[in-house]
């Protein structure tokens, strides 16, 4: 009974249901109700999301605890277009594209075969023209493969739990952490870079030890703290007992 | 999993026209939808955001995806970028948008999968790319899995950066 109101309620308002289904009572009981999204020639979706808002309350008031599964077909048209387009246009670059759709405007993810980051200029230029086809704006591009390269974010917090540390020490923890180090040289570069920022000083050891490094007072406020398990002061207490051990 | 759900789909289409179709077409949403599941329980393995071997019930992802994930991302990006790391802020922007689109994805999986499973009224039919459930072509469900190896690579790549 209940899912002919909804379905009335919904058909009344313009709305073309595919199907009305109960939500398990583990996930709060109701109905999901699955709904195709239609694009309009401007490339909006209808039901609009405020739309679905207020036919969610409004059969909320009914006693209709509703949740919508928003199906859409177009997206996966685009998609599959949008992939063999920049696949044919630089397949030496690219494995897999993706597409998500949101309010018009589109985020691409890529999957990249090579470093491709030379070219990007000319596969968003690519990927927009394709996209303003169908109507829809390029928000912006993501790629999904990482080289582990250690962030500047990341080789300050490890140095700050081992400081002072030697390069090579410094490096060798980052590796322990499973960050890809391309050698010493790298490290000490990142490193030069975050000296002239302030956030490190290098110490000029005495007679045959290597030099090491340490936070500045502004690296240490940068990184903050936490008054938890994970606290980053805990961390470099246990570091230091284990180094003494 | 993602093999067998590839195998039940193909069986679907040389199947069209029997009362087989239908059993093998439902049976493929659901092992996509698993395939996404367990690649998604496992990276939280790695990552620690669950214990090995602690349970997931299944509508706890999205609930974990935005409750655990998003707001740690969030919190580091606000701290990140007051260290003055464009980079990597850039990059949880991203994982924070992966975490988004996953959480999307994988309840609009989970529904389909209720309906192929519980719903047998709902009948799987003939579509332009091979066949669909309620409107959700199988080559949406066969991309889920792949989706989600994307998205989760984003999310673990920033993850490793603020957990050190």
């Amino acid at each position: 009974m209940s899912k002919e109101k909804i379905s009335s309620h919904l058909e009344s308002s313009g709305i073309a249901v595919s199907a009305i289904i109960n939500r398990p009572s583990e996930e709060g009981g109701g109905y999901f109700v699955y709904v195709n999204l239609v694009r309009g020639a401007d490339g909006s979706a209808s039901p609009s999301k405020q739309k679905i808002l207020i036919l969610e309350k409004e059969l909320a008031e009914r006693g209709l605890a509703v949740g919508f599964i928003l199906t859409d077909n177009h997206l996966l048209d685009i998609e599959a277009g949008l992939r063999a387009t920049l696949l044919a246009n630089h397949s030496d670059m690219i494995r897999n594209v993706f597409l998500s759709l949101e309010g018009g405007e589109a985020k691409v993810w890529l999957e990249p075969k090579a470093d491709i980051k030379t070219a990007m200029p000319k596969i968003t230029g690519t990927a927009r023209a394709y996209l303003e086809l169908s109507k829809v704006k390029l928000q912006s591009i993501i790629l999904t493969a990482d080289d582990f390269l250690p962030a500047n974010f990341a080789i300050l917090s490890v140095l700050r739990t081992i400081s002072p540390a030697s390069l090579g020490e410094l490096s060798s923890a980052l590796v322990a952490k499973k960050f890809s180090v391309p050698s010493d040289d790298w490290v000490r570069r990142k490193l030069e870079a975050l000296r002239k920022k302030n956030l490190v000083v290098w110490i000029k050891s005495d007679g045959h030890m290597p030099h090491t490094y340490t936070l500045t007072l502004k690296g240490l406020k940068a990184l903050g703290t936490k008054k938890n398990r994970s606290s980053p002061d805990i961390s470099r207490v246990l570091a230091i007992c284990h180094s003494s051990s | 999993m993602r093999l067998v759900a590839d195998h039940l789909r193909e069986q679907a289409l040389a199947r069209t026209g029997t009362d087989d179709f239908d059993e093998f077409g439902r049976s493929a949403f659901n092992r996509y939808y698993y395939a996404t599941f367990l690649m998604i329980r496992e990276k939280f393995y790695m990552m620690g955001v669950l214990q090995v071997g602690q349970e997931l019930p299944h509508a706890n992802v999205p609930e974990r995806l935005r409750g655990t994930l998003k707001k740690e991302f969030s919190k580091a990006r606000l701290k990140i970028h007051r260290s003055g790391d464009k980079e990597l802020t850039g990059k949880i922007h991203s994982a924070e948008s992966a975490v988004e689109d996953l959480a999307r994805m994988i309840e609009e999986a989970k529904a389909i999968r209720t309906l192929a499973d519980y719903e047998p009224e709902t009948a799987i039919v003939l579509s332009r790319r091979g066949f669909s459930l309620v409107d959700v072509d199988i080559e949406a469900a066969k991309a889920w899995p792949q989706k989600a190896e994307g998205y989760l690579r984003v999310i673990e790549s920033a993850w490793r950066q603020i957990n050190v």
